[in-house]
């Protein structure tokens, strides 16, 4: 018993598994089905997915002209066929496979193919209804009203622009009416005296059309691939696709492309290989895809999309900074640590450039080894050019340097192109900055002056410094303490005052004072303040002589990478009204003195000899 | 340099040499020199900051940056050509206005002479034919 019922499902399972492929289905008909329309010479082939034309020869010389034609079936050959556009322009093959031939013209044949096969081409549209005696069902021009039950059949009576038809059905008989519709009658219920009606129309393909590239924007040297991607969404199967690409600049590789199929539901991607235009300025085209597809009755449908894309300019420039992040008192191989920047530029055209590349830096980062931040460059066609120079920050912070840009001339216009990307640099590290001064530059002997030094952290990194000053010989600290150790913070000034005195006279130098720091980083680095002249005379200087005093300013960073000289020449005493009334006074004097010396001499000798 | 500040010291400079030689020519020599030289002074002593900032403005420096040039150089200028001009002016008068020497003409001599001389030009005409 076991086994019984086991044999009875296996064979049941079996049942289902083996797809009806031969039975018969109302929706279905065998018909001679459209595989797509070709032009082909010889050499070229056709495409129907199993079935595959080949063009042997074309005779154009004959009246009229005919072609032989090779037929391979799953890629074996199989038949060869004479055509003509006349009385041979229809072959068949192994009654299945139909060709008509539309003509032959310039070498090439036109033909048609088909396949006799079961094709799926009344699709439901209406589905089950329930219709009564008396009851109408309206679809189009078309109406239906159940006029009667029999024993087995309903009577229905259709009418179509004032023709009206009686016909009976029993339960499954159905009725193409013109072509156009399939009216079914699915079941009767005999006892409640209702039919259930379904209605069915030819399907149709309907494409939709999709163009889908990676990125918008595209280097003009580079081969653009594009994929179209056609989908049927109808409700049979499209044959003999042919899509044309084209562009409204540039090329396309190649604009005709065919599929043999597309069956409901599915989708077929084209490639689309197109080179895009060369222009100074870059350029917007666009892609236009035009696609056509024809139905199991050779009906055409057709659809197109477009797509714009962008094409940047055949010349660009590229601006990298390396590293991101500097320590400004870092020392590698005994150079101070610099900002790496490198610009490259791209000739993606296919013809040599010269250009002009100019950089700026903040001013703060210095330039090392290279005089100027212009460059003029030779690129040769489709190749880059680099420029690479190094910059040593003398300041901590974030910075963004600004683009790069380039200038080249093309056809008596002049272009520019900037880098694309702000370059972002960080400098950390403790800057240690010591300045020197000297309560009065000019003083007496035995007179106290108060030695200033002022250390200023401007960095953003806390360090500890040691400040360490002396005085010339001659000089003696009376007051204070000329040295100082200690932590420093971020932004903070450490203030150092003593007071020396000397007893001789004379001009003295008092020396730069050398700060050594570390910063949090564990980083050394020194700072020398500037010196400052020492003027010392026998008794104070009084109110209303002129002095100059010249204070000569010297900063260097441990890393000797900034030097700053400045000279100020100060008045110390001021001009009084009687002062220059007394100079002014004394100068009438001489003048006049030395301008009657001429006159005088010549009075004398003439009062002398004539008098 | 400063064309405002050039236009005024030549305003201010050429108004004060024209004063001091009104005095000369209308007045007197000693006039022009007190004007020349008290003018200059007393404005120094009455307005001090405006006439010590007009005095030392620099117009150039020559000889690269070597000789300053500024307006007490020319008032200096101005002063040496004023008091030559004065002084010259006053030893010429002197010198013509002098009594004349032992060994030089009278008055009724030079007389005597031009008459002769012309006597002499006159016959010479009519002797022509």
């Amino acid at each position: 018993m076991t086994i019984k019922i086991a044999s009875f499902a296996i064979f049941i399972i079996i049942l289902f598994m083996v797809p009806s492929a031969y039975a018969y289905d109302f929706r279905d008909e065998e018909i001679w089905v459209y595989q797509g329309s070709f032009d082909v010479g010889v050499g070229e082939r056709a495409d129907t997915g199993s079935y595959v034309i080949k063009i042997h020869e074309v005779n154009m010389e004959g009246t009229p002209p005919s072609a032989v034609l090779l037929v391979y079936k799953n890629k074996v050959y199989k038949d060869s066929f004479f055509v003509d556009a006349t009385v041979n322009n229809e072959q068949v093959y192994d009654e299945e496979f139909r060709i008509h031939v539309l003509d032959i013209v310039d070498g090439k044949v036109s033909f048609e193919m088909y396949m006799h096969d079961y094709e799926r081409v009344w699709i439901l549209d209406v589905p089950k209804t329930t219709l009564i005696t008396g009851e109408e069902l309206n679809y189009g021009d078309y109406t239906f009203t159940v006029s009667g039950f029999g024993e087995d059949c309903v009577t229905l009576v259709m009418s179509n622009n004032g023709t009206v038809t009686e016909n009976n059905y029993t339960t499954g008989d159905y009725r193409k009416i013109f072509d156009e519709i399939l009216f079914r009658v699915v079941y009767i219920n005999k006892e409640k005296k209702e039919a259930f009606v379904e209605i069915y129309r030819q399907g149709r393909p309907d494409l939709e059309l999709e163009i889908i590239s990676d990125p918008d924007i595209y280097n003009p040297n580079e081969m653009i691939e594009y994929d179209v991607v056609v989908k049927n969404n109808g409700t049979v199967p499209v044959r003999g696709i042919v899509l044309t690409a084209s562009v409204s600049d540039g090329t396309v590789d190649q604009s005709v492309q065919n599929y043999y199929m597309i069956d409901t539901s599915e989708e077929y991607t084209f490639v689309v290989i197109v080179t895009p235009p060369v222009t100074p300025l870059g350029t917007n085209f666009t892609l236009k895809a035009d696609v056509t597809g024809y139905d199991f009755g050779g009906r055409s449908y057709a659809n197109s999309t477009s797509k714009e894309t962008r094409v940047t300019s055949y010349m660009a420039i590229e601006k990298r900074l390396e590293p991101g992040e500097i320590s400004l008192n870092r020392m590698i191989y005994g150079m101070q640590e610099a900002l790496l920047v490198t610009l490259s530029v791209h000739n993606m055209a296919d013809f040599q450039n010269i250009v002009n590349v100019h950089d700026e830096l903040p001013d703060s980062f210095i330039p090392l080894d290279v005089g100027s931040l212009e460059w003029p460059l030779v690129i040769d066609a489709d190749s880059t050019g680099e420029i690479t120079y190094k910059a040593v920050p003398t300041k901590t912070g974030n910075f963004t340097l600004c683009p790069a840009t380039m200038e080249w001339e093309q056809d008596l216009e002049t272009y520019y192109a900037l880098s694309s990307d702000d370059g972002k640099v960080c400098v950390h590290g403790a800057k240690i900055v010591a300045e020197k001064s000297l309560s009065s530059n000019v003083i007496g002997t035995k007179e106290d002056v108060d030695v200033t030094i002022i250390v200023t952290n401007e960095g953003d990194r806390d360090a500890e410094i040691n400040i360490l000053d002396r005085v010339p010989i001659g000089i003696r600290i009376i007051g204070g303490v000329d040295h100082w150790s200690g932590n420093l913070a971020a932004g903070s000034s450490k203030n150092i005052i003593y007071t020396i005195q000397t007893e001789k006279e004379g001009e003295f130098s008092l020396p730069e004072v050398k700060v050594s720091f570390v910063d949090v980083d564990k980083i050394e680095g020194s700072s020398l303040s500037n010196s400052v002249r020492l003027y010392v005379t026998e008794k104070a200087i009084q109110s209303g002589a002129e002095i100059a005093v010249m204070t000569e300013t010297v900063t260097e960073t441990g890393a000797d990478t900034e030097t700053i000289v400045s000279t100020d020449i100060t008045s110390t005493a001021e001009l009084t009204r009687w002062g220059v009334a007394g100079f002014m006074l004394s100068s009438f004097a001489t003048l006049l003195c030395i301008l009657t010396i001429a006159p005088v001499t010549a009075y004398l000798l003439i009062s002398r000899v004539y008098l | 340099m400063d064309i405002f500040a050039v236009l005024a010291s030549l305003f201010v400079f050429g108004i004060f040499t024209m004063l001091v030689l009104f005095a000369l020519i209308a007045v007197s020599s000693i006039s022009a020199v007190i004007i020349m030289l008290f003018v200059p002074v007393l404005a120094v002593l009455v307005m001090p900051k405006t006439v010590i900032a007009f005095l030392s403005y620099q117009h150039l420096l020559l000889a690269n940056g070597m000789v300053p040039i500024n307006n007490f150089h020319i008032l200096l200028f101005i002063w040496s050509t004023l008091i030559g001009i004065i002084l010259y002016t006053e030893f010429l008068t002197w010198y013509l206005a002098r009594k004349t020497g032992p060994g030089q003409q009278t008055e009724s001599e030079i007389l005597d002479t031009v008459r002769a001389a012309a006597d002499s030009v006159l016959s010479r005409i009519k002797q022509r034919p």
